[in-house]
């Protein structure tokens, strides 16, 4: 991409020269280099696990990168030093807010770095004048003296900017600001955004939803998989382009969803509404059905409802609105512990921290939520020569490498975990629907195979299954239908045969005329 | 790592932080001007060595088995009760007023159904935190703090007014002989209330490493969400294991009552419930821990008594010495993890020599 990469060393402007980052063997980032001009709008777009916020992470200081170097105006950058950064005129706006919701908007913007007077007072007067002079050069209104805590989540995202521009930051980075606002709040952002370059400050925008980043960019930075795909000009492109350079040309087309008789319906959603909530959008009238032997794919970028939709599912929240039907009864008010007894099985989306317990033995994990297995028991005791034997059996069957199975399951790859999870799942348990939500996030290319199988091999035995994804390839792969949630809401049912990845692009991004 | 062997090397490490503690307080007994080995001796070994002081030692612990087991149980379920104080008040009062009324009955049912009721008063009022923080998610460490309050509060006011002895001390009535519990050994120091504490921590540790509802109980402490998700009723374990806990507490008021005091007098306890916190700490939630750790603050109680009247050092040191242990457990995961650090570092510069 950029050729000249001495010359530009010299300009004003970030640029990051062939960074890579492992994660303790996993590669997040592989040999990126990328300049970004001052006084622009700098988008960088791409899937989930693209690689965006660890790049930024970089940029921010937060994280150290196993190679490469950064450069700020010419100048190197001292990596993994948020304080340098800061410094360097980086400012950092996270998507989950760092402000304390009971002290008030000027207290919030000058925290760390408060003007003080004589006994170490801080000097109200002083702070509130350059605050104010900050409001007007970028046109924020906001009521210095209410509290954080009492302010839309639009205007708090400002207090964020304001803490940045406060200390003087140059580029200022937007990790997805977009995720968590509505419609006007975003116009508002954008007006910002384009103040804040009028005034030569540079804009790093960091998102996943295309018609935003064309309409206020200059440059577009598109990532995949941990590499730079490329980076246009935002005025000769489009978003057909952009679909195709995150997700188009090497998405893994090899093989379709196995075909299985179609049995009865196990497991029915009736327009399901649950309220918005903080970050979560909630869910708006979700319909669905799922067959035996179907695998049934929900596609959709994060956040746009998924775990609302599992929560409902599991019987873990309770909708507004709606009812969850399995085998013809009415779960909707069920606790999780009655429901999953019933035969739901369920690959949750954040593996350590809803799938396992990190500290406990594998065999112990093999068998959480169902201590009470015949097979383990004798009387009302747990018999450890069965568990172990119990654990020998499901670590053959499914391929768990581990030294033993005393082992704690926090030192075992994440393949591996993931394999644990899905014995304990589809193997201890005796179940006919499975709830799996991003069952490959994070793992390598093997392991993704062996759980496509093992779901594969589930749905040949009449299980009903249903793949919440954010991994558009793999709702491809394995999907017999495929629905679209954005904002809480299904956008459209397609059935495989009819579905292209444009199309399913297109209705992931928002848009839902086809393009 | 297997429950045998988690226990093996709790106990190491316990003991690494008891011997350091010590050294720790030999400092502070040097600056003073005092002989370290000597308030050792009449401390540690004086007890020890004497049938006597053993008995006492034991005896002094009795309670405390309780309260660490009752606090360790909640613990390790991530429940953080610091009411045992409380709900060992009301079991201790529930134990007197059946020891007191019910007299007439033969003496093992009697005393039976005065413990029992101990437990049972204790299990009532420690419902109340369970119930909160199930249906209202109040955390339960605000709602045992004011309960502890309230029951000190309330068990007087019932004593004082509806059952109070006659006399200068606000008591209740003595209990009936036939509740009292066996006494093992010279009056009132050692009773069968020990056997049961031993009965207990057997008990426990089964019920938490061979049966369902430990494991479940274990997955909840170390990871809630990843329980929930798994298909555990959280809540239901969550509620049974308070109600352990406030057994186990009531349990500990019944013993005082029906074997050392044999009557009720108004805040008897000393916060056997707040040591409770102390001995499950030092014991890392472990009911076989926590049981060695009660003796050993009993050990050191009656040695307490001792150097008080032998040496110049007062009975509070005592404290002390529980406090230093009790912060370096509570630190021990860092301490531990500097040794290794350290000893890492030292390694890598050899390997570079």
């Amino acid at each position: 991409m950029n050729v000249n990469m001495e010359e530009h060393c010299m300009q004003n402007g970030i640029e990051i020269k062939n960074i890579s980052k492992d994660f303790s063997g996993k590669q997040a980032l592989k040999n990126i280099s990328l300049s970004i001009e001052e006084g622009a709008i700098h988008s960088i777009v791409g899937e989930n696990g693209a690689g965006k916020s660890t790049l930024m992470s970089i940029l921010g200081g937060v994280l150290r990168p196993t190679e490469g170097e950064v450069f700020i105006d010419g100048k190197k950058l001292m990596t993994g030093k948020p304080q340098v950064a800061s410094l360097e005129g980086i400012g950092m706006v996270f998507q989950h807010f760092m402000l304390v919701p009971t002290l008030s908007v000027w207290q919030n913007i000058i925290l760390g770095s408060e003007p003080l007077k004589k006994f170490l007072k801080v000097d109200k007067k002083n702070a509130i004048r350059k605050i104010e002079d900050v409001c007007k050069t970028y046109e924020f209104h906001v009521n210095l003296e209410q509290l954080v805590g009492e302010l839309p989540v639009g205007q708090q995202q400002k207090v964020e900017i304001l803490k940045v521009l406060y200390k003087d930051a140059k580029y200022i980075v937007l990790d997805e600001p977009t995720a968590v606002l509505i419609p006007e709040e975003t116009k508002m952002l954008f007006a910002s955004m384009r103040a804040l370059k009028a005034a030569g400050k540079t804009v790093i925008f960091i998102s996943h939803k295309l018609q935003e980043v064309l309409e206020v960019s200059d440059q577009i930075s598109v990532l995949k998989n941990g590499e730079l795909v490329g980076t246009v000009n935002a005025s000769e492109t489009n978003s057909n382009e952009l679909v195709k350079m995150m997700v188009g040309h090497e998405i893994n087309m090899e093989g379709m969803p196995l075909k299985t008789n179609k049995g009865k319906e196990l497991v029915q959603a009736e327009s399901v509404f649950v309220e918005k909530k903080g970050f979560f959008c909630g869910l708006n009238d979700i319909s669905f059905c799922i067959r035996e032997g179907e695998i049934l794919g929900i596609a959709g970028v994060d956040g746009n409802g998924q775990g609302e939709l599992l929560d409902t599912l599991l019987c873990l929240t309770r909708p507004k609105s709606g009812r969850i039907i399995k085998e013809g009864i009415d779960v909707t008010g069920c606790t999780n512990a009655v429901l999953r007894k019933q035969g739901v099985a369920c690959i949750p989306p954040d593996r350590h921290h809803q799938g396992v317990v990190l500290d406990s033995g594998i065999k112990y994990n093999l068998i959480l939520g169902c201590e009470e297995h015949p097979e383990i028991s004798s009387g009302p005791f747990i018999n450890n020569n069965k568990l172990d034997k119990l654990t020998e059996k499901m670590c053959a069957e499914y391929n768990i490498k581990m030294s033993n199975i005393e082992e704690p399951i926090r030192d075992l790859s994440g393949g591996n975990q993931q394999k644990v999870i899905l014995a304990r799942e589809c193997g201890v348990r005796d179940t006919n629907v499975i709830f799996a939500v991003n069952p490959t996030r994070g793992l390598d290319i093997g392991a993704m195979e062996f759980v496509y199988k093992m779901l594969e091999e589930n749905k040949k035995q009449g299980k009903a299954i249903l793949l919440i994804s954010t991994e558009l390839s793999e709702i491809m792969r394995l999907s017999d239908r495929i629905a679209v949630l954005y904002k809480g809401q299904i956008m459209d049912t397609i059935d495989r045969d009819k579905a292209t990845v444009k199309r399913i692009g297109a209705l992931m991004a928002g848009l839902s005329e086809g393009v | 790592m297997s429950a045998a062997r988690t226990l093996i090397k709790n106990v190491y490490q316990i003991l690494v932080c008891i011997i350091a503690a010590l050294f720790i307080g030999a400092i502070f007994l040097l600056i003073q001007g005092e002989n370290p080995l000597e308030i050792y001796y009449y401390l540690i070994i004086n007890p020890l060595t004497s049938g006597l002081g053993i008995i006492k030692s034991l005896g002094k612990a009795t309670p405390l088995i309780f309260t660490g087991l009752a606090v360790a149980v909640s613990f390790k379920c991530g429940l953080f009760n610091i009411g045992v104080e409380g709900q060992l008040l009301f079991g201790g009062l529930a134990a007197a007023l059946v020891g007191y009324y019910g007299s007439g009955l033969p003496a093992v049912l009697h005393v039976t159904i005065s413990i029992l009721a101990g437990m049972a008063a204790g299990m009532v009022y420690a419902f109340i935190p369970a119930i909160l923080k199930v249906k209202l998610m109040v955390h339960e460490v605000i709602t045992t703090i004011m309960l502890n309050n309230i029951a000190t509060a309330l068990t007087a006011f019932f004593i004082v007014n509806y059952f109070r002895n006659p006399g200068q001390t606000a008591r209740t009535y003595n209990v009936a002989e036939s509740a009292h519990l066996l006494q093992f050994a010279p009056p009132e120091h050692l009773n069968l209330g020990f056997v049961i504490a031993i009965a207990c921590v057997v008990s426990l540790y089964i019920l938490l490493n061979k049966t369902p509802y430990g494991l479940k109980l274990n997955a909840i402490g170390k990871n809630p969400v990843a329980a929930r998700y798994s298909g555990i009723h959280s809540n239901q374990v969550v509620i049974i294991t308070m109600l352990i806990s406030g057994a186990l507490a009531g349990l500990c008021g019944s013993e005082r009552i029906l074997g050392a005091f044999g009557y009720m007098q108004v805040n008897f306890s000393p916060g056997y419930g707040f040591d409770g916190i102390t001995a499950a700490v030092i014991g890392k939630n472990n009911p076989v821990g926590a049981c060695v750790a009660a003796i050993f603050i009993g050990i050191l109680q009656y040695g307490g008594t001792t150097i008080n009247m032998m040496t110049n050092v007062p009975a509070e040191f005592v404290q002390v010495l529980i406090a230093i242990m009790f912060v370096l457990v509570a630190a021990q995961e860092a301490i531990f993890h500097a040794l290794k650090g350290l000893r890492r570092k030292r390694g890598k510069k050899v390997s570079v020599v």
